[in-house]
């Protein structure tokens, strides 16, 4: 996979809109190439430093579009427990991608941090000016939530 | 399922997913993006380079003038040996004795110009009398005397070279009617006539050759009285303070640099166009050697740009309309929905306003001047422009690309502008001059009005202006 793909899936996981996810890895571009100099490779691999750029990038997006309007109120549902496993080797990968970006945006930031970047709570909460304990009770809602979704997605295309 | 093995379920997949979208524009974007940063970074070396001249030209001012004092005073001394003895015939052959020189000096000397000061060394001295010194007595005294005239010989021609055509100058205008003087007794006696403007040099010369060599005869002191203004008196009046008053008519260009991931650099670009900037000022010049000086002041700057813009929306209108719809519930009641009619209207608006950016600053500025010509100096200066007070009124162009009120400028810069400039300067009066010259400010003064974007003007001006000495 290129680069820029990669990268686009990064930048794809924390927003539902292509517009908004192409702005953020076009910005990440326009700093990676004007930082370039900066990167020392002993810290870090390029992967990893390309990849914190565009999570950057993305968290900005996020933190304007939270001053500019309310966070979305969070709903508690109540979500049924996942019990056919065969279901998710079913879905395909982009099918995942949409259902992921159909959680409400507090959710899907800390679950692309927690389970795909691999940030702990306290960097979480670091980033988004949250709590520790905030953090984790969305990344359970998110998963909650997720599991429900793919469940819906799949008794949708059964019916 | 497990929850760690959903988690690393959904890394993979979503790691792996492969999303179509069109990278050619993206690229095209980021090179147009990449672009101004690229000329941004050229900057730097331009502010070198401008330094760079900076520098040099004073060195180059510096040398000069240290080379012309150089040479004009080798040349007097060189001149004075062999030209004006040649030419002036009263001019008698030395004496071989420098033990023996006489000192002479004419009453004339002494009382031209209602006495003014003459050398010490010659005061009490008749005219009509010739007074032999003896250096059998006074070796050691007549050593110190010859040191003080050498010295003093130095300071009038160091001063001849930067002051000499300045009329406002006390000693230039004594040196002038020492020489009408001069002209009307060579005149009276039959003598050719000099060409007082042609000879000033050469009167100093001839001053120089008086204060250096004590065995000129009698007859060439008498042509040639000296008047000497006391040294102190000149030392005094290098420190001095002009006031001025100035304007200055710029050029303005203008940047816009992002600070944040959306911005609307290109629709401000295109909409917005600098015009003009007019600046005026108070300033205090206060010189630190007869080159070098210090200028501080209260500037007031005003830019206009012109926003021309053309504002495209849609406007959604909802209304009741006249049809409605209704239907029946599983429980037999009946429910009325009026219908509505949402209708999109899309509005083209010209807008052309006129935006003004205000600072008062606090240019510190050091520069360096030097006589040019007669009553013309010119100089070169250069220094920071401290930030005292800005602001914006206007509109631009927002992120959706319709017009908004500029916001209120929160960032303040210590540094408004770095300046540069070159000056002529035209001696009027006696205390008064006028000047003209070029002015570069280059701004390191960002400023936002839609926290999208960082802004800061140059301005190139020509400026004018007076001082006034104090």
């Amino acid at each position: 996979m290129l680069t820029s793909d990669k990268l686009m899936n990064v930048s794809r996981r924390y927003t539902n809109d292509i517009n908004d996810a192409k702005d953020i890895l076009q910005n990440a571009y326009i700093k990676i190439f004007r930082s370039l100099k900066t990167f020392d490779e002993n810290k870090g691999c390029l992967d990893a430093w390309l990849s914190k750029i565009v999570i950057n990038e993305a968290l900005q997006l996020f933190r304007k579009r939270k001053k500019d309007s309310e966070r979305e109120k969070i709903v508690g549902n109540k979500f049924e427990e996942l019990s056919v496993p065969e279901i998710l080797s079913r879905l395909q990968a982009e099918d995942l991608l949409k259902l992921t970006n159909k959680l409400p945006e507090g959710y899907k930031i800390v679950f692309n941090l927690s389970v795909v970047e691999g940030f702990n709570h306290k960097d979480i909460a670091q980033e988004l000016n949250i709590t520790e304990s905030t953090s984790r009770s969305q990344l359970t809602r998110a998963k909650k939530m997720l599991k429900q979704l793919i469940i819906d997605q799949k008794k949708a295309e059964l019916c | 399922m497990l929850e760690k093995d959903f988690e690393k379920f959904m890394k993979e997949n979503l790691e792996s997913a492969k999303l179509s979208w069109d990278k050619e524009l993206m690229w095209n974007d980021i090179e147009l993006e990449l672009e101004p940063a690229q000329e941004s970074k050229r900057a730097f070396p331009l502010y070198i380079i401008l330094g760079l001249i900076f520098c040099v030209s004073i060195a180059t001012l510096y040398f000069f003038n240290a080379e012309n004092n150089d040479s004009n005073q080798s040349a007097l001394k060189n001149k004075e040996r062999t030209q004006d003895v040649k030419k002036d015939s009263k001019i008698v052959t030395l004496e071989n004795s420098q033990l023996q020189k006489k000192e002479q000096v004419s009453a004339d000397d002494l009382d031209f110009k209602n006495k003014q000061t003459v050398l010490s060394t010659k005061k009490g001295i008749n005219k009509k009398e010739k007074t032999s010194i003896k250096s059998n007595n006074q070796e050691n005294s007549k050593g110190e005397v010859l040191e003080e005239k050498e010295r003093r010989t130095l300071k009038i021609i160091q001063k001849a070279n930067t002051n000499f055509q300045t009329s406002s100058n006390d000693f230039a205008q004594n040196i002038k009617k020492v020489i009408s003087q001069d002209q009307l007794n060579l005149e009276n006696n039959s003598q050719k006539p000099q060409n007082s403007l042609l000879n000033l040099l050469s009167k100093l010369e001839r001053i120089d050759f008086v204060l250096n060599n004590d065995n000129a005869s009698n007859e060439t002191l008498s042509f040639y009285p000296t008047i000497i203004e006391p040294i102190e008196k000149s030392q005094k009046k290098l420190n001095k303070f002009q006031i001025g008053l100035y304007t200055q008519y710029s050029l303005p260009g203008k940047r816009l640099s992002p600070i944040s991931s959306s911005n609307n650099i290109t629709s401000r670009n295109s909409s917005e166009a600098p015009l003009e900037g007019l600046s005026a000022g108070l300033n205090l010049e206060y010189d630190l050697t007869k080159n070098l000086f210090v200028n501080v002041g209260i500037d007031y700057t005003r830019v206009t740009e012109r926003l021309d813009f053309l504002e495209d929306r849609i406007v959604e209108s909802t209304t009741v309309s006249d049809s409605a719809f209704y239907f029946t519930k599983p429980d037999g009641t009946v429910s009325f929905i009026p219908g509505e009619n949402t209708t999109a209207k899309r509005t083209v608006n010209q807008f052309r306003v006129y935006n003004t950016y205000e600072s008062y600053t606090l240019p510190v500025l050091i520069g360096y001047k030097t006589n040019l010509y007669n009553k013309i100096e010119a100089a070169l200066y250069a220094g920071p422009v401290l930030n005292l007070y800005q602001n914006f009124n206007g509109s631009y162009v927002d992120d959706e690309g319709l017009i908004s009120p500029a916001q209120k400028i929160e960032k303040t810069n210590l540094i408004n502008n770095l300046q540069f400039g070159l000056r002529f300067s035209w001696c009027i009066k006696e205390k008064m001059s006028i000047y003209s010259g070029l002015n570069y400010g280059m701004s390191f003064n960002k400023f936002s009005i839609d926290r999208s974007n960082e802004q800061s003007y140059n301005l190139f001006g020509l400026k004018i202006g007076f001082l006034y000495t104090i």
